[in-house]
């Protein structure tokens, strides 16, 4: 929403989320660290060190990619999304950490360079339980660092929010990569049973949110509209729409949100300019569509954020008739302005609108 | 949607607190992972480097099949472990680095030997961190125990490399620092079969032993034996040959280009 | 040497040479380059150019021939919507 980049904007809530974002990394170090030093006192503190970040990194792992899922099943969960990148930035710092010792601690001072030495040490690639692990970790921080490197928005307008997305969503292969990593690593050394029912319990809590989201959104998308005339589809009835809210509708897997204000109907692109964020899932704020992610606004006539910033969304004609909210599906060009569609009277007395948060 | 969040605006009471509620449960529970991974680690062994502690030691040195010291006299500084006379303790140098750099020449020469001590379960070895510098009494005369042959054997173990199993690293074996191993074999650092066969053999105790390798000559290997061993480090292997015993120390001479990688886990752990 | 170690010096060699161009590049490309391909950029202050560096050390051969090019600002990404209102990014006519 900026008209100029900051190093980071700082907010109240973004403190809060960073504050327990260090809290939790420190409890988790002092706890594995510390305590193995107090319980285990053979262990040396290189491999304590090792150990604690790279459990440490991959259990945030498994929080980062959570986070999606649950703030599409429950939108309580969305202000977690809002500011991930810096719980995506911190798991890279102890992944890195982790990846730094590892190399000291395997392979410096050897005969061959470090870096050279993690790919030759050990070339058994046909076995399972000798598989050279520790490569799959780099290739999995080589993702993990060029995410982290292009976290700031900078990048997402940069390298234009779509690549910026596919780029994003490298993360699964790092997390593949991950699993691999300890199941073909600590797990072939480490016998007891606890570690591998975590690695087995985060992998099946990561995959079936993401298969409950996924249902969700497909029984959006696998929704048809009825035609009716002049090449308009029927959205439905304008009556079940909250105020100042929004109904999805899905035209062939693209999306419109069709927003209920003042007595008026206008529909717009679901995908937010800024990081394509589901606008239908936002709130009327100020006059203002309002991302649930990042807050980005545009007004809902001609999609146009206001000045002085510039951001625009494709908008689309829209009719009441008989208390149904018809659209074309022919967007317009982004910034277009669109006469609302008009509710008319007392007719169709809106559903009571959640309670509202925040400030207008 | 029952409240909505806009990040630059303050938080909704009832939201944010949920949202400290989530972080609470989310430290909680990570809290709960580390103390639950740190207790189930498999045990550490009393395996110990003495990093810091540097000493000086006297004693014959020895270059075959790799760099020794038979002591004579150690453990200068207070508190400091000694080695019992007449001992030999493997030599080896810092990082992932055998000792042969620092003992051409030294054969059979009597030698003051500075470094940091490793030892494991009565395994001792030294890491040398400054040129061997010759002594200048006269060397007493060798108190060493002879080379006895044990016998032909087919041994199962892991391959490891002395100098992290004996305390550098810990654990200095299995699948994780395997690769560790490659390098500090690659580097020089004597190779040794950990493994649990030993027993059985004219009524030696059935504990886990390492045994240094060589080839069937008694030589350090080369070539395309030494590459075997960079392949199957730390893992699983069977190995066939005679073993040798000088003292506590065991060593078994074996045709090392045709190791057996075996299946599962048998390696002395 | 092995023919797979050979190539892995290589390859790691060569990233190194990339990496190495990619940091000098981010030093002149934070201190002058972004504020004349991103509008957003001008006036910052230290810390913006610091969090961008380590990105600008991956993707230099992307923003130099921004910067060459002349480019004031980012292109508009598309999507579907935009596709087909008729509005192309102009990345997409190059």
């Amino acid at each position: 929403m900026s008209v100029q980049y900051a190093a980071i904007g700082w907010s109240p809530a973004k403190r809060g989320y960073d504050l327990a974002i260090v809290v939790g990394v420190a409890v988790y170090l002092v706890l594995f660290v510390g305590g193995g030093t107090l319980l285990r006192p053979n262990a040396t503190t290189e491999t304590l060190l090792i150990r604690g970040l790279g459990t440490g990194a991959f259990l945030l792992l498994h929080v980062i990619l959570c986070i999606g899922p649950l703030a599409r099943l429950d939108a309580r969960f969305l202000p977690l999304l809002y500011n991930r990148r810096h719980l995506g930035v911190s798991m890279f710092l102890l992944a890195l950490a982790h990846s730094v010792f590892s190399l000291i601690q395997f392979h410096a001072l050897g005969d061959v360079n470090p870096l050279v030495s993690l790919f030759v040490s050990n070339e058994r690639f046909g076995s399972i339980s000798q598989f050279p692990f520790q490569m799959l970790g780099f290739f999995a921080l080589v993702i993990l660092f060029v995410m982290a490197a292009t976290s700031h928005d900078f990048w997402l307008r940069n390298l234009t929010p779509m690549v910026w997305k596919r780029l994003h969503m490298l993360v699964y292969w790092a997390y593949a990569l991950l699993v691999a990593h300890v199941a073909l690593g600590a797990l072939q050394s480490e016998r007891n049973p606890v570690l591998a029912a975590l690695l087995a319990a985060g992998a099946a809590t990561v995959v079936t949110l993401h298969l409950l989201a996924a249902s969700k959104e497909a029984r959006l998308d696998g929704t048809r509209l009825a035609a009716s005339d002049a090449g308009f589809l029927d959205a439905g009835e304008v009556a079940t729409i909250p105020e100042k809210c929004a109904r999805v509708v899905s035209l062939g897997g693209e999306r419109i949100a069709l927003f209920r204000y003042d007595g008026k109907v206008s529909a717009v692109s679901n995908v937010c300019q800024h990081q394509n964020g589901p606008l239908g899932e936002g709130r009327i704020l100020g006059g203002c569509i309002t991302c649930p992610w990042h807050g980005y606004q545009y007004r809902p006539a001609d999609g146009a954020s206001p000045p002085p910033f510039h951001e625009k969304v494709s908008t689309f004609r829209t009719r009441i008739v008989g208390g149904r909210v018809l659209v074309h599906p022919t967007p317009l060009p982004p910034g277009t302005y669109c006469e609302p569609a008009k509710i008319g009277g007392a007719t169709v007395p809106a559903v009571e609108p959640p309670p509202k948060a925040g400030r207008e | 949607m029952s409240d909505f969040y806009v990040g630059y605006l303050p938080p909704p009471p009832k939201l944010r607190h949920f949202l400290w509620r989530v972080a609470l449960a989310l430290i909680v529970m990570g809290a709960t992972v580390a103390v639950a991974l740190m207790l189930t680690q498999q045990p550490f062994a009393a395996a110990t480097f003495e990093y810091g502690h540097e000493q000086e030691f006297v004693g014959t040195v020895h270059t075959q099949p790799y760099p020794m010291l038979e002591v004579t006299h150690s453990g200068a500084d207070a508190g400091a472990r000694t080695l019992p006379d007449g001992s030999r303790t493997l030599l080896v140098a810092t990082g992932k680095r055998g000792a042969d750099a620092l003992t051409v020449g030294w054969d059979g020469r009597f030698a003051k030997v500075r470094g940091t001590l490793i030892h494991r379960d009565g395994k001792t070895m030294i890491e040398v961190s400054a040129p061997l510098v010759a002594a200048d009494a006269t060397p007493p005369p060798s108190a060493a125990a002879a080379e006895i042959l044990v016998g032909p054997v087919t041994l199962t173990g892991e391959i490891v490399d002395s100098k992290c199993y004996l305390g550098v690293m810990n654990p200095g074996q299995g699948k994780v620092h395997r690769d560790c191993a490659a390098r500090c074999i690659s580097g020089g650092v004597p190779p040794a079969l950990l493994t649990s066969g030993i027993g059985g053999q004219n009524g030696y105790a059935g504990q886990t032993e390492v045994a240094l390798l060589t080839d069937v000559n008694g030589h350090a290997p080369k070539g395309s034996e030494r590459l075997q061993l960079l392949r199957y480090a730390g893992e699983p292997v069977a190995v066939s040959g005679t073993l040798w015993r000088t003292g506590g120390m065991f060593t078994l001479r074996a045709d090392l280009a045709h190791l057996q990688p075996i299946p599962s886990g048998l390696g002395g752990r | 040497m092995t023919w797979y170690e050979e190539g892995i010096r290589v390859v790691l060699g060569s990233l190194g040479l990339y990496a190495a161009v990619g940091a000098v590049f981010a030093i002149a490309f934070c201190l002058q380059g972004v504020q004349r391909v991103d509008s957003q950029a001008v006036g910052t202050g230290w810390g913006f150019p610091l969090l961008i560096a380590p990105g600008v050390v991956v993707f230099w051969p992307l923003l130099l021939r921004r910067w060459m090019g002349g480019a004031s600002d980012p292109p508009l990404a598309a999507n579907p919507h935009r596709g087909v209102s008729g509005i192309q990014d102009r990345e997409m006519q190059r």
